[in-house]
C-alpha cells in the first residue's frame, strides 16, 4: 500500500493534521492514519478538556490565542459542536511569590498581548464565591478568556469528517516500526495491515513517540508523565470556573452534567510509559485537597479515576516539525506537556503548510525540534496539574 | 402518612419511602437529561437512582438524598417546557443529541439549558454542619486470602480456604452477609432449608473455620498500593497472595418502553423490601425467564398474593415444573411481550403485547443477574461469555487462569446457590493451595466434582468454553421485542436501546466510542448495566462477535467511596 501521508496517532495532534493537509492538497484519499487503538485513546480522552491563552512565555501565548481562534471555529470545519465554554481560569494564590509573578505577567505579556487577567482580594472571593474555603489566601487572579469544551465533540468532529472527507482511519492497528532505507523514511509496518509506504510520514503518537521514533533513530526529549484525574457523582451546577490551587499544582471544576472534575500534581510522578493505573497516595492527596478547599465537600462521592500522560518536553513546549539531519519524510507532532487541545488545532494548520508547502510559519519556528540542540529552549513554566 | 424504609447500609442511610396507602415507590430524584423520576432500582451504592448526596445552597452537602421534602407529597415536579424541549431534540436526534451540529446554532440558549437540565432540583434547604473530618487510621491487613463479596459464594470460599489454615479477610457493602439470599425466606436448593436460615449457617460455619468476616466494608479497587477498603472507622490496604472475587450481580432492568419508572425494581431490592422490612403489596408482577422468577413469583404469591409473572422465551423442563406448580398457587402467567409500563410518576401498570393490561404497583426484575463485573475487570481478570445464561462473565479463572485471581458465584457464571456455594469452596481450596497451603489432590478432585455435579451438562460446557467470540442469538432482557421508544439501557444518563443502535449504525462501532458518544455508562452504575446491555443487544440485533464489543475500561473506586473518607487518612 502507497500513500502520500502516513499519519502515526489518531488524537487531536494527528486528526487536526490530518485535516489541514486534506484542505490543503484537495486528495484525502492520499491520507492515511494509523492508531494502536480506538480513536482519541491516548491523552486526547483522558484530559480535564481546558483552555487557557495565558503562559509565561509570549511564544506559547501567542500560539494558544491562535488556536482558540481554531477551536471556536471548529463547529464550521466539522459539524459538531465543541460545547466551548468560556467560564474562565480561577487562580487561587497562597504564596506572595506567585502572586507576585502573575501580577509581572499579567503586565509585561498578557496585557500587551490584549489577554489581561483581572486581580481578586480574600475579601472578594469569598463574596464571589461563598462554597470556597479563604482560610490562607492572599489572593486571586481571573483569566476570563480561557475556558472548557467536550474533547470527545472535538476528537469526533474531526473523526467524523476526515471520514467524510475519505481519509482512511484505521483504528487497533499498533505500529511496529518505522522503515528507514537509504536515508529516507519509506514507511512503517504496521500490525495486522503489513508495510504502508507513505513519501511523508507524521508521528503524533503522544507519550508513545520516543519508542517509535527510536525504531528510525531518532531520539526527541520527551518524557511521559503519569497524571492522575477522577471526576464525582453529578451535583447541582454551580460554578463554571476552573479553579487553580497555584501553590498545591491542584485545580477543580464542575463538568456542564454537574460532575466535580479535578487532579493534583505530585512530585514524585511516575516516568515512562507505565501502565495507567491509579495509586491511594493520589487520591487521598486529592481529598484532602477538596475537604480542606470546597466547603461540605467531604460528603460527596468520587465516581471514577483514570489516568493518562503528559508528553514532557525540557522547556513544557510541543515539538512540531522536523530536523534536517532526520531521515527524509519523517514529522513529529507531539510533546504538549499537557496542553495538547490548547495547541494542537492550530498546530495542525501549521504542520500540515510546513509538510505539503515546505513553509515554515514564523509561529511555528520556535516549536521545531532543532531547537534543543540549538538551546534555544522557550521559557515556559506554567503547567498545570 | 408514608412509611419511611431505613435501609442502613454501613455509611449511609437509604431511605425509601413506601405509602401505604397507594403501597408505591415514589421518585425522589430526577434523570439527567429528560428529568423523569427516578428512584432506587437496587440496592447498591453504584444503582442509577440511588444519590445519597446533594449539593444544597451552593455549599452545603445534604448527606442524604432521600429524605422528602414535604412529608407525603410527590417530589417530581410536573413536565417543564424544558423538559418538552429536551424531549423534542431527543425525538429529533437520539444519540448524543448535544454534539450534534443543529444544537450549534441554539447554543446560546443551551449553554444555559444544559446546566439548567442537567442539574438537580432544587430542594428545601437543610442546615448541615460539615464537621471537621477525624483521622481514620490507615491499616496494612496481613492476610493469605482476600475475599471480595460475603454472598454465598463468597462465604463458602472464605470458609473452605480458612479450614486449610489460611488466613482469611471476607469484605462485604451490606451490614448483613449473605448476599441477597439473606432475606429470601423459601427453601434453598442444597438441603431442606430457609435460604435466611441456611446463609446463617455458612457465616457460623466460616467463622468457625477461622476467616474473618467484615461487613459494612467497601472494596474500593486495586491500586498501586495493593487492594483497597474501607471499613467505618479505618481504611485498609491488603496485599494478599490470592484473592477471589465473588461479587454477585443485580437482574438488570428489562428493556421495555419506561423502563426507569419508579416502581420497578431489581429481584434482590424486592426481597429486601418484602422481607426484611416487612413492607406488603398488592399487585407484584414478576419479569423473567429464569427459574429465579418463577421461584420468586411463588414466594410473593405465598407471602402477599395477587402476583403475576411475565415470561417471554419458551420455558426449559426444570422451568415447566416450577410454573404448573406457580399456577396452581393461583400465580396469573403470561407468556407474552410486554409493549410498556404505564403511569408517569410511578408504575401503575402494564401494557402487554397482546392488548392485556395489568394493574400493578411494583414489578420486580427476576431477569438472570447481570455480573458486577468491575472489580474482577479493574483487576486484570479477562472477560468471557456464557451462552446459557446469556450473560458475560469473568473467564474460567476458577480453575486456572490468572494466578492467585479467582471468581465465584454469579461473576464465574453460575445462577444457583448450590452451584455458587460449590465454585466458592473450590475457589477456597485453589486460593489457598496457590497461597502455599496444603491442599490435597483428592480435596480438590472432590471439591470439582461436588460443583461438577450441580451443573447441566449444557451450563459445564458453557462456563468451560471461551465464547466471547460468539455472536448472541438469544437475549433475555428484551421482552418488548421492539427498539424504538424509551426504553433505557441506561436509566441514569437516559440513553436508550434505539440511541445505541443508531449510534452504532452511524459509525461508532466499539463499545469504547458508543459510551463517549451517548455518554452511556458515565453515571454511578459505571456501564454495570447499560454496556453489558448495549453490548449484548448489539451483537444479537447487528451480528457482530462480542469480542469486537467487549465492554469499557473499568476504573476504581468501584464503590464511591466519599472524600471525606478518603481526606481522613495519610497514605505515604
Amino acid at each position: 500500500m502507497k500513500y502520500g501521508y502516513l499519519i502515526i496517532g489518531a488524537g487531536i495532534a494527528g486528526l487536526s493534521t490530518a485535516l489541514g493537509i486534506a484542505e490543503l492538497t484537495n486528495n484525502p484519499q492520499e491520507i492515511i492514519v494509523v492508531d494502536k487503538s480506538y480513536v482519541g485513546s491516548g491523552a486526547s480522552t483522558r484530559n480535564a478538556g481546558h483552555f487557557r491563552v495565558h503562559f509565561f512565555s509570549r511564544e506559547n501565548t501567542v500560539f494558544a490565542m491562535q488556536s482558540k481562534k481554531r477551536l471556536l471555529s471548529l463547529p464550521k470545519k466539522t459539524g459538531y459542536n465543541p460545547l466551548v465554554v468560556q467560564g474562565g481560569y480561577f487562580w487561587l494564590f497562597h504564596r506572595e511569590e506567585t502572586l507576585k509573578a502573575y501580577k509581572i505577567y499579567n503586565e509585561k505579556l498578557w496585557k500587551p498581548l490584549g489577554v489581561p487577567i483581572k486581580f481578586f482580594t480574600p475579601e472578594e472571593v469569598r463574596r464571589r464565591y461563598p462554597f470556597l474555603n479563604t482560610e490562607g489566601l492572599i489572593g486571586a487572579a481571573m483569566g476570563p478568556q480561557d475556558g472548557s469544551f467536550h474533547h470527545d465533540a472535538v476528537i469526533y468532529g474531526y473523526y467524523s469528517k476526515l471520514r467524510a472527507m475519505g481519509v482512511k482511519i484505521l483504528e487497533q492497528s499498533p505500529v511496529r516500526r518505522l522503515i528507514v532505507e537509504n536515508g529516507r523514511l519509506v514507511g512503517a509496518e504496521v500490525e495486522g495491515l503489513g508495510r504502508i509506504e507513505a513519501s511523508k510520514t507524521l508521528v503524533a503518537a503522544g507519550g508513545w513517540s520516543v519508542k517509535l521514533l527510536e525504531t528510525a533513530g531518532v531520539q526527541i526529549p520527551l518524557t511521559p508523565v503519569l497524571k492522575e484525574i477522577l471526576v464525582t457523582e453529578p451535583y447541582k451546577y454551580k460554578f463554571r470556573e476552573l479553579f487553580i490551587l497555584t501553590d498545591m499544582a491542584g485545580y477543580f471544576t464542575q463538568t456542564l452534567k454537574g460532575e466535580l472534575l479535578g487532579s493534583i500534581g505530585l512530585p514524585d510522578e511516575p516516568k515512562g510509559v507505565v501502565p495507567m493505573n491509579n495509586s491511594l497516595r493520589w487520591l487521598t492527596r486529592f481529598a484532602k485537597m477538596m475537604v480542606s478547599t470546597l466547603k461540605g465537600s467531604e460528603n460527596i462521592r468520587v465516581l471514577r479515576l483514570w489516568s493518562g500522560y503528559y508528553a514532557m518536553t525540557p522547556d513544557k513546549g510541543h515539538i512540531l516539525g522536523r530536523d534536517p539531519e532526520w531521515p527524509t519524510g519523517l514529522y513529529v507532532n507531539t510533546g504538549y506537556s499537557g496542553h495538547g487541545f490548547m495547541m494542537a488545532p492550530y498546530a495542525g494548520e501549521l504542520l500540515a503548510k510546513y509538510m505539503v508547502e515546505g513553509k515554515i510559519h514564523d509561529h511555528m519556528k520556535p516549536f521545531l525540534p532543532t531547537r534543543f540542540k540549538e538551546g534555544k529552549l522557550i521559557k515556559e513554566g506554567l503547567v498545570i496539574g | 402518612m408514608p412509611k419511611t424504609l431505613k435501609l442502613q447500609t454501613s455509611q449511609e442511610p437509604l431511605d425509601i419511602t413506601v405509602y401505604r396507602k397507594t403501597k408505591v415507590i415514589s421518585g425522589f430524584s430526577q434523570g439527567l437529561k429528560l428529568k423523569r423520576p427516578r428512584a432506587p432500582y437496587c440496592e447498591r451504592p453504584w444503582c442509577p437512582g440511588n444519590r445519597a448526596y446533594l449539593v444544597n445552597k451552593g455549599y452545603t452537602v445534604e448527606p442524604s438524598l432521600y429524605k422528602p421534602v414535604d412529608g407525603d407529597k410527590v417530589l417530581i415536579e410536573e413536565y417543564t417546557l424544558t423538559s418538552m424541549l429536551i424531549n423534542w431534540f431527543h425525538n429529533l436526534i437520539p444519540a448524543g443529541f448535544y454534539h450534534r451540529w443543529y444544537i450549534r446554532n441554539f447554543w446560546s440558549i443551551a449553554r444555559k439549558l444544559i446546566p439548567m437540565l442537567s442539574g438537580h432540583p432544587e430542594y428545601k434547604a437543610y442546615k448541615h454542619k460539615t464537621k471537621a473530618h477525624e483521622t481514620r487510621p490507615l491499616e496494612h491487613v496481613d492476610v493469605d486470602i482476600l475475599v471480595i463479596g460475603g454472598g454465598i459464594a463468597g462465604l463458602a470460599a472464605a470458609m473452605s480456604a480458612a479450614s486449610v489454615g489460611a488466613k482469611v479477610l471476607l469484605v462485604d457493602t451490606f451490614p448483613r452477609l449473605g448476599g441477597f439470599m439473606a432475606h429470601y425466606t423459601g427453601e434453598v436448593r442444597v438441603e431442606n432449608a430457609r435460604a435466611d436460615e441456611f446463609v446463617t449457617n455458612l457465616v457460623n460455619e466460616a467463622r468457625k473455620a477461622g476467616a474473618t468476616l467484615y461487613t459494612g466494608s467497601r472494596y474500593i479497587g486495586k491500586y498501586e498500593e495493593g487492594f483497597a477498603v474501607t471499613t467505618p472507622n479505618r481504611l485498609l490496604i491488603v496485599k494478599p497472595k490470592s484473592v477471589i472475587f465473588a461479587t454477585g450481580g443485580v437482574s438488570p432492568p428489562p428493556l421495555f418502553e419506561n423502563n426507569d419508572l419508579p416502581g420497578i425494581v431489581s429481584l434482590s431490592y424486592a426481597f429486601r423490601l418484602f422481607n426484611t422490612y416487612n413492607a406488603k403489596a398488592r399487585g407484584i408482577t414478576v419479569v423473567g425467564n429464569t427459574c429465579w422468577a418463577v421461584r420468586a413469583a411463588i414466594h410473593f404469591q405465598k407471602t402477599m398474593g395477587d402476583t403475576h409473572l411475565i415470561y417471554t422465551t419458551e420455558p426449559k423442563t426444570e422451568v415447566y415444573k416450577l410454573l404448573d406448580e406457580a399456577a396452581a398457587l393461583g400465580v396469573k402467567l403470561y407468556n407474552t411481550r410486554i409493549r410498556k409500563a404505564l403511569g408517569k410518576e410511578h408504575v401503575t401498570g402494564l401494557q402487554l403485547e397482546d392488548g392485556n393490561r395489568i394493574n400493578t404497583k411494583i414489578i420486580v426484575s427476576a431477569l438472570t443477574p447481570n455480573p458486577d463485573l468491575n472489580p474482577p475487570l479493574q483487576a486484570g481478570l479477562e472477560l468471557d461469555y456464557n451462552s446459557q445464561l446469556t450473560r458475560f462473565m469473568i473467564r474460567n479463572h476458577y480453575t486456572e487462569g490468572k494466578p492467585g485471581f479467582y471468581v465465584a458465584g454469579t461473576v464465574a457464571g453460575v445462577l444457583w446457590e448450590d452451584q455458587a456455594l460449590y465454585q466458592g469452596i473450590l475457589a477456597g481450596y485453589k486460593a489457598a493451595a496457590n497461597a502455599g497451603f496444603a491442599v490435597g489432590e483428592e480435596t480438590l478432585k472432590m471439591a470439582m466434582d461436588d460443583f461438577e455435579r450441580t451443573l447441566t451438562p449444557e451450563m459445564s460446557e458453557s462456563i468451560h468454553k471461551y465464547e466471547l467470540s460468539s455472536i448472541v442469538d438469544i437475549v433475555d432482557f428484551w421482552l418488548s421485542g421492539r427498539i424504538n421508544g424509551l426504553q433505557f439501557v441506561d436509566a441514569e444518563m437516559d440513553v436508550t436501546l434505539e440511541d445505541v443502535v443508531k449510534t452504532y449504525e452511524s459509525g461508532y462501532a466499539s463499545m469504547e466510542k458508543l459510551k463517549r458518544y451517548t455518554a452511556l455508562g458515565t453515571g454511578a452504575e459505571q456501564g454495570r448495566f447499560s454496556a453489558q446491555i448495549s453490548s449484548i443487544m448489539l451483537s444479537h440485533l447487528k451480528k457482530i462477535p462480542l469480542n469486537r464489543l467487549g465492554l469499557f475500561r473499568s476504573r476504581p473506586p468501584h464503590e464511591m467511596p466519599t472524600f471525606g473518607e478518603l481526606a481522613a487518612v495519610e497514605v505515604d
